[in-house]
Formats: C-alpha cells, structure tokens, sequence
C-alpha cells in the first residue's frame, strides 16, 4: 500500500529513502517467516531482553546522576565512607521512590482516568 | 484508555506495563518492564505479523518507562528533600503519589486545553 504514496511523492529522494527503509523492513518479515516457531520466539525474547537492558542502564544512569548530586561532596580524592553510606540511603529511596510512582500509575489506571 | 494513551481496554495489560518484574525472571533482570513480548499474547499469525506485534509492545514499553523514569527524578527531586535515611516517610509517600497524579492532570489539562483552543481556531476559520 506503500508504493502509492511513494508514486504522488514529488521528491524522489524521499521516495527512494522511504522505498529503501520498506524494503528493509519486508527483509526482515521474510527472514522471520523462514523460522520455526521456536527461533521466532527465541528472536522476540531476546529483543525483550535488549529493552530490559536498556530500561536497566537508564535506571542506573539516573541514580548515579541523583545519589551523585545529593551526596558527593568536592574534598578528598575517593568517595568517602559518609558519602558512600548517604550513596546507599540515596539509592535505596529512589528505587522506593520509583515503586511507589508506579503503584500510583496502577491506581490511577485502575480508576479509570 | 491507559493514562499513556493506548487504546486497548485490556486493564491487565495496563497495570502490567507499569510494574516492574521481581525476582526470578531471568529474562528482566529485576527492572525491566513486565509487560512482555512474551506475555502479551502474540500469535503465530505468521513472521510479519508476529514482529509488527512485538515492535509495537516493545513501543509501548519504552513510552511507559519513559514516563516512569522521567516521573520518579520529579518526584525524588520534589519530595526527598532532606539527607537519605533508611526507608520513605509517609509524607514523602504520601507527596510523590500527588506528585505523579498532579503531572497526569496537568498533561491532561494542557492536551484538553490546547485540542479546545484549536478547534475554535478552526471554527473560526469556516466564517
């Protein structure tokens, strides 16, 4: 259906960039059709698991950037023990902070809003 | 409809995009998103079909852990003021649940506001 837009578009740089980028996805549809049902699975397990990795590092990412501001301070050469005890009160309450966000997204799902 | 937007009436599927997994799935790592691929009920509809699907729980994926994400910095920043101690208080508790639903108000109030605005201004526009 795609080919019709492609043909009424007056560019045909972006004809050929968008003809390029379908064609690339009906690859990969004609890959996943040649796999049995077991390596299909296999296939979107594992792009389950790169997301996971991704929200994964996010999460870390965003508690260094926090605990880092809430508790390093500027003097001495390493992280100290007092910073590195508020490092782990720090990270202990965002990851609370984060479960209690989505225990009110789930009751704010559930009431219908 | 799911604050996110989506248009399914599955409300399981909703609270399971919100939820972390815990534990012993292997294939989360303790905080991916639990609205899996795997548990979605994808068919075998055939490849196509089967990715199309997938891509688009994965999307949807990505957007409510975004919001997440982005919801919980507001919330730490908003209401963990003082030095960490062990464990939450419950007016900090209690501030980072009106925190989350004063940002879903304020995200619905500014969307409803601006589609009013517009559609006056195309009204407008018939005269």
């Amino acid at each position: 259906q795609s080919n019709q837009v492609y043909k009424s578009s007056a560019s045909s740089v972006y004809c050929i960039h968008h003809q390029q980028r379908f064609q690339k996805t009906q690859r990969q549809y004609r890959i996943m059709d040649q796999l049995s049902p077991e390596q299909r699975q296999a296939v979107l397990m594992q792009a389950q698991q790169e997301a996971n990795q991704r929200i994964m590092q996010d999460l870390i990412q965003r508690m260094v950037k926090t605990c880092f501001n809430k508790c390093a301070g500027t003097s001495g050469e390493r992280l100290d023990s007092r910073e590195q005890s508020c490092m782990a009160s720090c990270q202990d309450q965002y990851l609370e902070t984060r479960a209690q966000v989505q225990k009110s997204l789930e009751q704010r799902q559930s009431s219908g809003m | 409809m799911p604050w996110w937007g989506g248009g399914s009436d599955d409300s399981s599927s909703a609270s399971a995009a919100t939820k972390d997994f815990t534990s012993d799935d292997a294939t989360s790592a303790g905080y991916g998103a639990s609205e899996n691929i795997m548990t979605s009920g994808i068919g075998s509809g055939g490849g196509m079909a089967e990715l199309q699907q997938a891509s688009m729980v994965l999307q949807q994926q990505m957007l409510v852990q975004q919001v997440i994400a982005d919801l919980t910095d507001k919330s730490y920043e908003k209401c963990v003021t003082s030095k960490p101690t062990d464990g939450l208080s419950g007016s900090q508790v209690a501030c980072i649940k009106a925190t989350v639903n004063k940002w879903l108000d304020a995200n619905e109030f500014i969307t409803g506001r601006l589609a009013k605005k517009q559609q006056m201004q195309s009204q407008q526009g018939q005269f």
